[in-house]
């Protein structure tokens, strides 16, 4: 095969030969197995590119520049510098705050804090000023610190002078109260049978003020059957209709001595108060009296 | 040269090629048939310039149709006429994704190609002459734009496994 012929065969299937050209080539295939082979495979080739739009596709991937086989590299190198470099100057212009939970001793709350300076003299106080500080307690500024400090100090409320008053009256209330828990409750109430036509009845006499309870055990049942506030000496009858069932063991009877059936009877106490003295004489004086009254058995 | 040179020059040509591809009884039907069809459809063409890319064409065409037929028929594959779908006069599907998976190998083939071959084949294919490659490209000579192209066709083909189709 001719080397200067064959090598216009590149130029057969894009159609790139002039007539010259083609005419040289093809007079030489004619006479040249290897050429006249070498066109019929370059035919697939130039049958694509008589496809417009095959063509027009290869066009538009050569007419891209090829990328350099070192971009990709270089690319991610310059992404990293510049992530890094970006990160680096956010971190200068903003520096990260460390918060630190720290007690701060708290200062007399009279005394809000001032400057070293102002505290040689005396504070001279506007009129607006002296109106304001009585009602409300002044906010205690942080002391002045590099760091940021995040205080967790509780607020503490000054307890009013009425609250502390009725608070040492229920101790006092509930100190005897406590003392007495030992006490029989025999000694305070006294109870006698009264046996009728209708069946057995208690009569319960308390000496003492207080809630008087009266429940009935059936077997494992226990059932209130009375509850009254008692005035001491006054009898109470229990049941107060009818007579006692049949199958009821025993009466147990409670004198709940909390101090608040005899102080709560205080006109002039507000309803905290008394929530306050109940609670304190609850806590002093811990559960109630109890009495166990066996019902005897009919014959 | 003369139309009746052409063709038998034609014919001796083709039927060598066939030859080396296909056996010798199928190749020399091939070469009548080729011949045939220019005989036929094309006795206006008289010029070698046109007979030659033609019988080339019809020749690639009554190969296909061959290779078709031979397959059609079992001869490689032993599968059932009767399987097979009848003859469709739209596009042919087979010959669609055969160009399609070429023009894929083509273009992935380019990308691994130098810049001038690029380049080389990009003027190429815009339509331009051997003649204005080289004032494009800034050659020294006409014959030194026939030498890039032929290396650039071998690596192309090279790129592309050894032949344009698989």
């Amino acid at each position: 095969m001719n080397d200067d012929v064959r090598r216009l065969l590149g130029g057969y299937a894009t159609g790139t030969l002039t007539q010259a050209e083609q005419k040289e080539l093809y007079e030489a295939a004619l006479r040249d197995d290897l050429l006249f082979a070498a066109l019929a495979d370059e035919q697939a080739l130039r049958d694509l590119l008589a496809d417009p739009a095959s063509r027009q596709r290869l066009l538009v991937k050569l007419n891209r520049k090829k990328q350099p086989t070192w971009s990709v590299p270089v690319a991610i190198a310059a992404m990293l510098v510049i992530t890094v470099g970006a990160g680096m100057l956010w971190l200068r212009l903003n520096p990260p705050t460390q918060e630190v939970a720290m007690s701060v001793p708290r200062p007399a709350v009279s005394e809000p804090a001032r400057p070293e300076a102002e505290r040689q003299q005396p504070r001279q106080f506007k009129p607006e000023e002296r109106k304001a500080v009585p009602s409300a307690p002044p906010r205690i500024p942080p002391p002045p610190s590099a760091i940021q400090v995040s205080s967790q100090a509780p607020k503490i409320a000054a307890p009013p002078a009425a609250a502390l008053e009725i608070k040492q009256e229920a101790k006092q209330l509930a100190a005897p109260v406590a003392a007495e828990k030992t006490a029989d409750l025999a000694a305070k109430v006294h109870y006698r049978f009264i046996e009728s036509s209708e069946g057995l009845r208690v009569a319960l006499t308390s000496t003492e003020n207080g809630q008087l309870v009266v429940n009935s055990r059936a077997g494992r049942q226990t059932k209130l059957i009375f509850s009254t506030a008692a005035v001491p000496q006054t009898e109470y009858v229990v049941p107060s209709e009818g007579a006692l069932p049949d199958n009821v063991s025993e009466l147990i009877v409670t004198l709940d001595k909390t101090v608040f059936a005899s102080r709560f009877a205080k006109p002039q106490a507000p309803a905290a108060a008394r929530s306050a003295i109940r609670a304190e004489a609850d806590q002093a004086a811990g559960s109630p009296y109890v009495l166990h009254i066996p019902i005897p058995k009919k014959d | 040269m003369q139309r009746d040179e052409v063709l038998r020059l034609l014919r001796e040509r083709i039927l060598a090629f066939a030859t080396s591809r296909m056996q010798r009884e199928s190749a020399e039907d091939l070469a009548q048939e080729v011949l045939m069809v220019l005989h036929d459809k094309y006795p206006h063409v008289k010029q070698m310039e046109e007979l030659l890319p033609l019988s080339l064409q019809i020749l690639r065409f009554k190969m296909v149709a061959q290779r078709r037929k031979a397959l059609r028929r079992g001869e490689m594959t032993q599968a059932s006429i009767d399987d097979l779908p009848l003859h469709d006069d739209a596009a042919d599907p087979e010959a669609y994704v055969a160009r399609r998976e070429m023009l894929e190998r083509l273009s992935a083939a380019l990308d691994r190609l130098g810049e001038r071959c690029r380049e080389l084949f990009r003027l190429k294919l815009l339509g331009k002459t051997f003649a204005e490659i080289q004032s494009e490209m800034k050659a020294a000579s006409i014959n030194t734009v026939y030498t890039w192209d032929a290396r650039c066709r071998k690596n192309l083909l090279d790129e592309m496994g050894g032949a344009w189709e698989r």
